[in-house]
């Protein structure tokens, strides 16, 4: 009998949990849903960016670019001068992402920036895709995301932080893209060795940042 | 009047070298003056340091009385020279390299002097070819153009016939003459032909070793001392089988079948071929008397012995 | 003197050796500016190749004031060879040919005549950067048209197009200082030889020489490098550093001037007082 009730007993937390983690993947898929339909009515918007960069080794003026979306996922950039953006997170990832076959798992909650978001992990299910998890900071109730890290195949991993003034759409005001380049060599920096007069690379670990501000959207 | 070149105890030391030790001489105005001297004597050194492209060791240069130390633009633009052989620009027509030089002695109404030292030395038809395609000869004459050019006062030879046929060897010298008589131009030349100074200098200076051996007229230089005067005879035998005994014993000299030498003076000349014909001795042909390469060969010997 | 100089000008430019430094400057240029029209894209994303990984660039990439940079690049390399072609014979081809007996005959001052040789052959110098600039302008602008400009040292600085003009004026300004050095050096080895192709040899065996040396012994002859002049050909670069402030570069430009002058006044001392055997 007693055997008997806490193999009942067992079975019974375990379908709970299978329960609530079947739960917890609705959630996620859900919310991700939610972000998706939000950007269904998107057709194309135009905006104007400055992205200023901000690496150690780098030395650039802000750069004024103008940025032309198609939907699905056409993204133009247009500048003036010469531009250094981020390879990664300036092209909607997520919206790509979510927009094709995934895995989603919650993974806690966690306050940003004063704001209560949902964290959820995103695994694509597409072969061949270069980003391979990504988890996403998402405010439900604005229905946008707040933050997302990507880990990519060939680019390593990056971080996004949005801002946010309230538009329609739920486009972001600003972007912050943080990554690493460690890993980064200049052909200039062997030179270096040989020119003894020459400013040494720093060695070490190293982040890079790209702060862009979106301004003048001009959507649909 | 002062000499035009004043030379005193003038050397040039090169280490242990000495090119031109303590050597001294005057070129007076108006003369065309023979500097001579064997290979390596220091002529060409001592041509260098009267035009500056040498410095002297030690010593003293005056050129028309103004030491060549001091005054060297004023003496120099009087001075034309010619020295060993005469390079230019090859790249540049004659006429064009006698501007460049023109322009830089300062000559007035230049292209006008430069068709007539061109004219001068027989190369106005050439003025306008490029001296790459000039003979030597051509070259030579284009060399005195160019000494001729600022109208100076004295004209500086080395070897100006050097390389030129005969006929253009005599175009020289009755060049130099005539510079010398008619525009009353001093010159000092030097050559190793030694018949040309014969013809045309009335002084010289012999030097050897960096040293003079004798400066003086040439005339006198040559005419005064004994002299080897050779006598074309059918049988040297028979004029040696006469000698012995005879006042002309000493003055013998050698022999070869047909020929006689012997170191007399210009006046025993005529008594000695009287003898020889007083005693049956058939003269085909008496020598010229002493030359100046006799003097210059007797001098520069004598002076390798000592 | 002014008669002096357009006369060394006049023998100068009346020989053919002259016009090879123009046209090899026509050639070089010419071929880098058309091969990276048709190679630049790969040339770039090679160069670029790290950097593409995290980064992706925007704009023209390829435009005239990179094209130039490159080609200023190449400044030190075949420029010292083609002014020192002809410094190196002011004075030794007068010696070879003979030249010489005439002209230190005449009421020259050698005095004035070193200075004249000395300013006609700079003037050859900055004649021939001139049209290096001229060159390099005329190509760039038809072949790509201005942008702003890449520069990868130490560090990758992107400068706007406004921010370039006078940083290429500076730039060229400096490598004239230094063909400037060039051109005494190799006009101090022609005072001293009576052929022209020792000084000429001698100049460019004495950078490459030099350059080399103070690379591969670097750590052992780091007292002395800062006082060979060779060692400061490539501080043009200075005049893109975004940072770029004069006392940069004052130092370089400084050792440039101590070299142009020492040079100078040995040749001047020396000729005064050679004796002319040629």
């Amino acid at each position: 009998m007693r055997r008997g009730a806490f193999i009942g007993v067992i079975i019974g937390l375990i379908s709970l949990w299978g329960g609530l983690d079947l739960q917890a993947q609705d959630e996620a898929q859900a919310i991700l849903q939610n972000l998706g339909t939000n950007f269904d009515k998107l057709e194309k918007f135009q905006v104007d960016a400055n992205v200023k960069v901000d690496v150690e080794f780098i030395k650039i003026k802000d750069r004024l670019i103008k940025i032309r979306f198609e939907k699905p996922d056409k993204f133009t950039f247009d500048s003036e001068g010469l531009a250094l953006l981020p390879k990664n997170g300036m092209q909607m990832e997520y919206l790509t992402l979510i927009g094709k076959g995934y895995t989603s798992i919650m993974a806690g909650q966690e306050d940003v920036a004063g704001v209560r978001t949902k964290i959820i992990k995103v695994i694509p299910e597409v072969e061949n895709e270069d980003i391979i998890l990504a988890q996403m900071w998402i405010d439900p109730v604005a229905n946008r995301i707040v933050k997302m890290k990507t880990y990519t195949k060939k680019s390593g991993s990056y971080l996004i932080e949005f801002s946010y003034k309230n538009h329609p759409f739920n486009l972001p005001d600003q972007i912050v893209v943080t990554f690493d380049i460690s890993a980064l060599t200049l052909p200039a920096k062997m030179m270096s060795e040989f020119q003894p007069q020459a400013e040494k690379v720093k060695e070490g670990p190293q982040q890079a940042k790209v702060i862009v501000q979106y301004s003048n959207y001009r959507v649909n | 009047m002062a000499p035009y070149i004043e030379i005193k105890n003038l050397s040039k030391h090169y280490g242990d070298l000495k090119a031109v030790d303590g050597l001294s001489m005057q070129v007076m105005p108006g003369d065309i003056y023979g500097f001579l001297g064997p290979n390596g004597s220091g002529k060409s050194t001592t041509i260098r340091m009267l035009l500056s492209l040498i410095r002297p060791t030690s010593g003293q240069i005056l050129l028309f009385g103004h030491d060549l130390a001091v005054d060297r633009y004023q003496t120099l633009g009087r001075v034309g020279a010619l020295i060993e052989k005469p390079d230019f620009y090859n790249y540049l027509s004659a006429r064009k390299n006698l501007e460049i030089l023109g322009k830089l002695s300062k000559v007035r109404n230049l292209n006008s002097r430069i068709d007539e030292v061109l004219d001068m030395v027989g190369l106005l038809p050439r003025a306008k070819s490029v001296v790459r395609t000039f003979s030597l000869g051509m070259k030579q004459r284009l060399g005195i153009a160019q000494a001729l050019l600022h109208k100076p006062d004295l004209i500086i030879l080395d070897e100006p016939t050097n390389g030129l046929d005969p006929q253009g060897q005599k175009e020289i010298r009755d060049l130099v003459k005539s510079l010398s008589q008619e525009s009353n131009i001093t010159i000092l030349i030097s050559s190793h032909i030694l018949f040309e100074i014969e013809q045309i200098a009335n002084r010289m200076v012999i030097i050897n070793k960096g040293k003079a051996l004798v400066e003086g007229n040439v005339h006198d230089l040559i005419n005064g001392d004994d002299r080897q005067v050779t006598y074309i005879v059918d049988n040297s035998d028979s004029v040696r089988s006469i000698l012995p005994g005879s006042a002309w014993e000493p003055k013998f000299q050698k022999s070869s079948p047909d020929r006689v030498w012997f170191r007399i003076t210009k006046e025993e000349i005529p008594m000695l071929t009287a003898y020889l014909i007083e005693k049956g001795i058939r003269i085909y042909a008496i020598e010229p008397v002493r030359s100046l390469e006799d003097f210059f060969l007797q001098l520069t010997e004598n002076e390798t012995i000592n | 003197m002014r008669q002096l100089i357009s006369i060394e000008l006049y023998k100068i430019f009346s020989k053919p050796r002259t016009y090879i430094g123009f046209g090899a400057i026509f050639v070089i240029i010419s071929a880098i500016e058309i091969g990276i029209k048709i190679k630049g894209d790969d040339m770039f994303a090679m160069i670029l190749q790290n950097l593409s990984d995290r980064f992706i660039f925007e704009g023209k990439l390829i435009n005239m004031y990179g094209v130039g940079y490159v080609i200023l690049n190449t400044l030190w390399i075949h420029v010292p060879i083609l002014v020192a072609l002809v410094t190196g014979d002011l004075l030794a081809g007068e010696a070879n040919s003979g030249t010489f007996r005439i002209i230190l005959t005449r009421p020259v001052s050698r005095v004035k005549l070193i200075i004249s040789k000395f300013l006609a052959g700079w003037l050859y110098t900055f004649l021939l950067i001139v049209f290096m600039i001229f060159l390099s302008a005329v190509w760039g602008w038809i072949l790509f048209g201005p942008g702003d400009m890449l520069v990868m040292t130490t560090k990758v600085s992107i400068i706007g197009s406004d921010d370039l003009i006078w940083r290429f004026g500076c730039a060229y300004m400096y490598g004239f200082l230094c063909m400037t050095t060039v051109a005494t050096m190799s006009y101090f080895l022609s005072a001293l030889s009576d052929n022209s192709i020792g000084p000429i040899i001698g100049t460019i065996a004495l950078i490459i020489g030099i350059t080399v040396i103070s690379t591969v012994g670097a750590s052992l002859l780091k007292p002395v490098l800062p006082y060979f002049f060779t060692t400061y050909l490539t501080s043009w670069q200075k005049f893109f550093n975004t940072e770029f402030t004069f006392s940069m570069i004052s130092h370089d430009i400084l050792i440039q001037f101590i070299y142009i002058l020492a040079f100078f006044f040995i040749t001047l001392f020396y000729f005064r007082k050679k004796d002319i055997l040629s």
